[in-house]
Formats: structure tokens, C-alpha cells, sequence
């Protein structure tokens, strides 16, 4: 039943697709068939994940071994963080597109007697267990470079301990923050989301200093420091490297942990079946505000994104994750280190790029909010593209809501280094623009003409999306690169150096929005 | 160039979904100010045929005019004048019934006088000034199929093209709804309709064809189907004979024989 989910998920997304009834027409075994869909996309899932794993470890060693203030349980925390991250974006995912395609109903109707347990499965089997090549091939690496095997087991454990953590949490946040309702006002959900945010944003902080944990709880003192979740994760990886007496002690905690999360995994079905007879699937009763009345169609069709974006939690959860990101952003500007180096310039830069990649993708999230709306466009006396540019506009203006406060308090911190920041932001809103103009188009382009529902699957789904991710990174690398050897290779730059790479950067991404706004319009 | 006189004229159309034939050669012409229906059982065509006509899905071949426009150039013109429930009508679920109907409105281009004067009226009709405030995503089956007709209507459309339009609507809406059709039909509106309800056909359709396995197999004016003395009988006769499915009392004593 689990893989039926994950089957009628795909199957909602492609059935209106031309190309993909041709194919299936000449097909025995029509379920068998898509179901090869979900095995191919979990395979591509798990080579990636196992390469960004692998990727971390060998970046975060160059520090490691070049004493650069990292250890080893540093790297392992991150990694665990990470796949923490993406076992709760799962489990919204996962919640969000049952909720938003009725996938359990006719479970709910049937003779089965817990179909609660089938999402659970579904969530441990096709998207918890991806988690496993997220952090045991960095351990192996870690456990190889360290001569130490117990690593890896360590690693195995703590894998199912994130594993089995991130349902109950996950579906806590679907249920209240990601709302299993549809709630019509706009306070509540927004505080819900912002509470959401920040307690992500605290494990982002984590993730990009990770040196901070340790550093934070010096005083804590063994047994204590092997006991405290997840704080204890430092120093049990750092008692695996010298095997001994207290790792054995972090082994037998370690699987403590596992069965008591266990324990909770399970016991959130009772809540998810809860959360099924309450109506989870259906809506709150709840009323909605009065009609602004008739606007002209510019203004109507932003503010009916806006509302929905406001009431359909699941689409604010996905949209809060460049916030998210964005908070550790002013995170070295207010390092007591102090002054403004290459370093933390770097580091600014680098998380806003990550929010302006993410954040490319708003028009592509609200286009996926349409859901089987996406119909009601052919009904329309517009062209498709009308509707589509209302979706840029308010992206854009999220993310100028995102970008303008964090640069103006890097700007008032930085002080003398302010022409630094105007420069690399004029440069990030830049490329901001033509990512975001050229992935909505892309992924538009991908809609079936006939079309009666989209979702994640219609844009290819998760691999569809890191894809894209990945060349939306190379289009923000390239300029950087390209701007660097310019400012190497001119002889006069000296002191300069970084003003000058900045400046060309920013000039390239200028032309490749101006290109973008008069190639596909916005 | 279509003749004035018909709102719609089909001819030659196919269209198909991969391998299935869902149209075959379809011709057909409904004359304007009248109310044309559809019969025909599950998975005949109707729905696409409809679609086709709203302009919401292209033809394969053959050519489909609307109020004089090609539904290959001049789609985008043609949805102004039509207003169209499809038989899956899927709205925004986040908005109130409301809000949808102020987005159509400026959709449509209606002034905010006109949109309400229009919302008020309908709104009175369909029962469903209650219901406006809330989301529609927590209304029931009949209620959102009410603000879908609303939402076809609030243009006030030359063409009115309606998929199984009342499923779902209770008694009361369903008489109100049905006077609607005849009013509009008498100010000259044209208004073409699917349905599994023979009574339904008989009472409100001028004109009416089966379509059976994507070809129209007979169609006329609806009293050309009620002549005799049985008429209803002899309409809901001439649909079974059509669609291959005489021996109903067999097939019902099979099942029956079954469950002993």
C-alpha cells in the first residue's frame, strides 16, 4: 500500500500527459509500469544525496586537516543536520501532496483497519531511508580517512534516529504549522510558520557553524555530554575516535535513542489516524475575509496567489525555506571576530545565494499550488503567460522582502565596507531575476497542454528540481569564477582584488537579467 | 464562415487521447437561442465534445466554429463569450466563494457595479449567499457546483456550456436552476448541456443528439423524439438501442443470480 501512494502521487501528475498515455498504452503491467518511475527517481535520489554527502566531507576535511577549527564530529554533525532538513521537507512534501490529492481516502473507505500506518511506511520506506546515503558514505569516507569503523556504526544508528525522529516532528509541523486545514485568516498561520522558521533556522545556524555547539555547552560534563540530545551527537562521534569505555557508553545511548524513537515514530500514527477521522484531508470551517471586490487583472491574480499562499500552509511552509535560510546569513556580520573580512563577505554572499536559488523557485511553488486549478487557465480568456508574470511579480516582491532587510543590516554593520554589499547585492538580485524568470519558464514549459493537475511530479520531481537547482548554481558560479580570473589577470588590481571580481560578477548577472527580462518578459 | 444562425458548427472533428479515439469524425450544428443537450453514456465523448466547443481543447482534425470564430485561432475571443462547467469543475480551494467570483469578474472585465448587481442576483437564485464568505474548499459537492454555474454565468455569456450541471444540486436549486436555463435561453442565449437524465433532456432541450462511441448517432429536435404516444419512453428506447443495451433485465438477473 505504501508504494500505491507513492504510485497515484506520480500518476496524478502524469496521467494528462500525452507522451506518457502513449507509453503506457502499449503496457501490460500499467501499475508496474509507473511504479518504475518511484524506483528510477529513488535511485537518482540516492546517488545524489551520496555524492552532496561525499562532497561535504572531502570540503569540510580541507579545514579538518588543515586546522581549520573543524573536528570530525563537526562534519558528521553536519551531515546528520542536513538529513534532518531533508527528512522534514519530506515529510511535509509527503503529507502536503496526501492532503492535496486525497491520496488516502479510498484507504479511509476500505477494510484496511490501520491506514494510518500505510504514510508511515510510505514516508520510511521511498523518502526516511534516502537519509541513509545522506550521512553513512560520509562516514565511511571519515571512517577510512580516521581508521575507524565504529564510525560507520555509529553513524548507521544515528541515521535511524533522524530517521524515526523526523516523521513525529514532520507531522506535528503538517498538521499545526503546515495546516491539515486550510485557515482563511492570516495572523495565526503566519505566526505558526514564523515559529516554524526560526526553530529551523536554528539547526541552519548549526549547520553553517557547527563549531558553535560545542563552544556553546563547554560546561557540560561526561556523563552528561553523551546524554543530552541531540548535543550529544559532538561527543559521541569524538569518543569513537579513540575507542574506549565511553564509546561503548555512547553505542549503548545511541541505541537507547533509536528504540525510543522508535517507540514515537510508531505512536505518531495514532496521531496521523487521529488527524485522518478529524477531517485532516478536508478543511477547518473556517471563514474567510470579504472580497476586495473587482480589481483589475493585474492586482486580482497577485492577490489570489497571495491568499492562497497565505492560507494553503503547506505552499508558506515551502516558501518560508529561503527565510529560513536567509536568517544565518547576517550570522558572520555579527561574529564578535569582528571587521569585515573576505571570510564573512564570502559567507553573506554564499547564503544569499542559496536564499536567491531557493527563492527562484516561488513562481514554480505557486504554480504548483494551482494543483487541479491549473484547468481552470484554459477556461480563461488569458494567455496561460498573464497568469504565469503575476506569479514573478509577487516573487519578486517576497524576495525583495527577504533580501532588502538582510542588506540593509549587513550594510549598517559592515560600515566602511558598505560598497562591498551594494555591490554583491545589486549583483544577487540580479541573477535572482533571471533564475527565477528562466526556471518558471522551464518548468512551464514542462506542463502537459492538457493538463488537469500539477504537482511536484509534473516538474519531475525531486531529481527534476535538484537538477535545476544545480544549473542555478552553476549560473551564479560562473560569473563568479569568470569575474575572478579577470581581477587575476589584470595587474593593477592589487588591494582591489575583491572589489573588482565583485563588480564584474555583478555586471554579468545585470546582463543576464536584462537578457532574461527581454527574452521571456516578466 | 459560419451562417449567423448557428452558434456552433462542427465539422470533421477527432481528437484523441494517445491510442483512444474520444471524437471520430464528429459534425454538428446548434442553432443559436436554444438549449441543445447531449446524451450519451459513460465515456462517449460528451465531455470532450463540450470541451472542444468551450475552446478549453483543441481538435485533432476537422474544423469547430463558434459564434463565427475558429477555435484553432480565435480561442482566446471565444472564452469571453462562453461560460463553461466542466463535469470535474476544479476552483481555488483557498478562496471564499466570493473571492473566486470577484477573480472571474476581472477575468471578464465587469465593472464592479455590474459584478455586484449580477453576484446578488445569482447569489439569491442558487440559495448560496450563506456560503460566499466561506472557503471554498469546505463546501460541500452541491455547493462548490453551485458556484462554478455562478461563475459561468457572472459574464453573462453568449454560449453557456454545461457538463452534467446538475449533479449534485438539490431540488430546490435544481428547479431555479432549470427556469435560469429557459430565461436565458428566451433572451437568446444558446445553451448546450450534458446529461444521463432522459427527463431532464425532454423537459429543457429544443434540440438534442446521442453521441455513442465518439460519433453522434442520431440527433433532432427533442420533439421529434417524443412522437407518439410513449414519448419519454420511446427517447429513453431510442438511447438503448443506440448505446447496445436492450437486455437490461438479463444483465440485472446475472447480477442477481450472483448474490444469491
Amino acid at each position: 500500500m505504501a508504494e500505491r501512494i507513492m504510485i497515484e502521487q506520480r500518476f496524478t501528475a502524469f496521467k494528462s500527459m500525452m507522451s506518457f498515455q502513449r507509453k503506457l498504452k502499449g503496457v501490460d503491467d500499467k501499475s508496474r509500469f509507473i511504479s518504475r518511475f518511484v524506483k528510477i527517481n529513488y535511485a537518482a535520489g540516492a546517488i545524489i544525496f551520496a555524492v552532496i554527502s561525499s562532497f561535504i566531507v572531502f570540503w569540510n576535511s580541507l579545514f579538518l586537516f588543515a586546522g581549520g577549527g573543524m573536528s570530525t564530529s563537526n562534519i558528521i554533525f553536519i551531515l546528520f543536520v542536513y538529513a534532518l532538513i531533508i527528512n522534514l521537507y519530506n515529510t511535509l512534501y509527503l503529507m502536503g501532496s496526501v492532503r492535496r490529492e486525497h491520496l488516502i481516502d479510498p484507504l479511509i473507505f476500505s477494510a484496511i483497519a490501520r491506514p494510518e500506518s500505510v504514510l508511515m511506511k510510505c514516508y520510511m520506506k521511498y523518502y526516511g531511508s534516502l537519509s541513509i546515503f545522506i550521512s553513512v558514505p560520509g562516514c565511511v569516507i571519515l571512517a577510512i580517512e580516521l581508521r575507524n569503523p565504529l564510525i560507520i556504526l555509529a553513524a548507521v544508528m544515528w541515521t535511524l534516529i533522524i530517521i524515526f525522529m523526523s516523521w513525529p516532528l514532520g507531522v506535528i509541523f503538517s498538521a499545526k504549522v503546515g495546516g491539515g486545514s486550510r485557515h482563511s485568516g492570516t495572523l495565526e498561520p503566519i505566526i505558526r510558520i514564523l515559529s516554524f522558521a526560526f526553530s529551523l533556522a536554528g539547526l541552519e545556524i548549526i549547520l553553517y557553524s557547527p563549531q558553535l555547539v560545542p563552544n556553546m555547552l563547554p560546561s557540560i560534563q561526561f556523563p552528561l555530554s553523551i546524554l543530552i540530545f541531540p548535543f550529544n551527537i559532538p561527543y559521541i562521534f569524538d569518543a569513537m575516535s579513540s575507542p574506549g569505555i565511553i564509546a561503548v557508553y555512547g553505542l549503548i545511548v545511541t541505541a537507547i535513542y533509536m528504540v525510543v524513537f522508535y517507540e514515537v515514530s510508531v505512536r505518531t500514527n495514532g496521531y496521523v489516524g487521529r488527524l485522518i477521522r478529524e477531517g485532516f484531508m478536508q478543511s477547518s470551517g473556517k471563514h474567510g475575509g470579504r472580497s476586495a471586490g473587482v480589481e483589475p487583472l493585474k492586482q486580482a491574480l497577485e492577490r489570489k496567489d497571495r491568499k492562497i499562499l497565505i492560507r494553503d500552509s503547506q505552499v508558506s511552509t515551502l516558501i518560508a525555506i529561503p527565510i529560513i535560510v536567509a536568517v544565518p546569513t547576517l550570522f558572520p556580520v555579527f561574529m564578535p571576530s569582528g571587521g569585515i573580512s573576505g571570510d564573512s563577505i564570502g559567507i553573506y554572499y554564499l547564503m544569499l545565494s542559496i536564499t536567491a536559488i531557493c527563492a527562484s523557485f516561488y513562481p514554480s511553488i505557486l504554480l504548483m499550488s494551482e494543483s487541479g486549478s491549473i484547468a481552470l487557465w484554459r477556461q480563461f480568456p488569458l494567455d496561460a503567460r498573464v497568469m504565469l508574470k503575476a506569479k514573478e511579480r509577487l516573487a519578486l516582491k517576497m524576495f525583495a522582502i527577504i533580501a532588502i532587510p538582510l542588506t540593509l543590516a549587513a550594510l549598517i554593520i559592515s560600515g566602511s565596507a558598505w560598497e562591498y554589499y551594494v555591490t554583491l547585492s545589486v549583483g544577487l538580485i540580479s541573477g535572482f531575476v533571471y533564475l527565477m524568470v528562466r526556471n518558471v519558464d522551464h518548468l512551464f514549459s514542462r506542463i502537459p497542454a492538457e493538463a488537469s493537475r500539477v504537482n511536484l511530479e509534473t516538474f519531475g520531481g525531486n531529481l527534476g528540481l535538484l537538477l535545476l537547482s544545480a544549473t542555478s548554481i552553476l549560473f551564479l558560479v560562473i560569473p563568479i569564477i569568470f569575474g575572478s580570473l579577470i581581477a587575476d589577470l589584470l595587474p593593477f588590481v592589487g588591494s582591489m582584488h575583491l572589489m573588482v571580481n565583485s563588480f564584474l560578477d555583478s555586471s554579468i548577472n545585470v546582463l543576464l537579467m536584462i537578457f532574461a527580462i527581454r527574452h521571456y518578459g516578466i | 464562415m459560419s451562417s449567423p444562425d448557428f452558434s456552433v458548427r462542427i465539422s470533421g472533428v477527432t481528437k484523441s487521447y494517445g491510442n483512444v479515439v474520444a471524437l471520430n469524425g464528429i459534425d454538428l450544428d446548434i442553432m443559436s437561442g436554444q438549449i441543445f443537450g447531449v446524451l450519451g453514456p459513460n465515456g462517449s465523448g460528451k465531455s470532450t465534445m463540450l470541451k472542444i466547443i468551450a475552446s478549453v481543447l483543441q481538435p485533432d482534425d476537422g474544423s469547430v466554429h463558434v459564434l463565427g470564430m475558429d477555435c484553432r485561432t480565435d480561442y482566446l475571443k471565444i472564452r469571453k463569450h462562453i461560460g463553461f462547467v466542466p463535469e470535474d469543475s476544479v476552483i481555488y480551494e483557498s478562496l471564499t466563494g466570493e473571492e473566486f467570483l470577484s477573480l472571474v469578474a476581472s477575468v471578464y472585465e465587469i465593472g464592479k457595479d455590474e459584478f455586484e448587481r449580477r453576484l446578488e442576483a445569482l447569489s439569491a437564485a442558487m440559495d448560496t449567499r450563506g456560503i460566499m464568505s466561506e472557503l471554498i474548499g469546505n463546501l460541500s459537492f452541491g455547493n462548490r457546483q453551485k458556484i462554478s454555474i455562478i461563475a459561468a454565468m457572472i459574464h453573462d455569456p453568449e454560449i453557456l456550456i454545461l457538463d452534467e450541471p446538475t449533479k449534485g444540486l438539490d431540488p430546490r436549486s435544481f428547479r431555479i436552476f432549470k427556469n435560469i436555463l429557459t430565461m436565458l435561453a428566451e433572451k437568446g442565449k444558446t445553451i448546450i448541456f450534458s446529461t444521463h437524465a432522459m427527463e431532464i433532456a425532454e423537459e429543457l432541450c429544443q434540440s438534442l443528439c446521442i453521441i455513442y462511441k465518439g460519433e453522434i448517432k442520431t440527433e433532432g429536435s427533442t420533439s421529434s423524439f417524443l412522437k407518439g404516444e410513449n414519448g419519454r419512453q420511446k427517447l429513453e428506447k431510442t438511447f438503448l438501442t443506440i448505446t447496445g443495451e436492450t437486455d437490461l433485465e438479463t444483465v440485472a438477473d446475472n447480477v442477481g443470480r450472483t448474490f444469491q
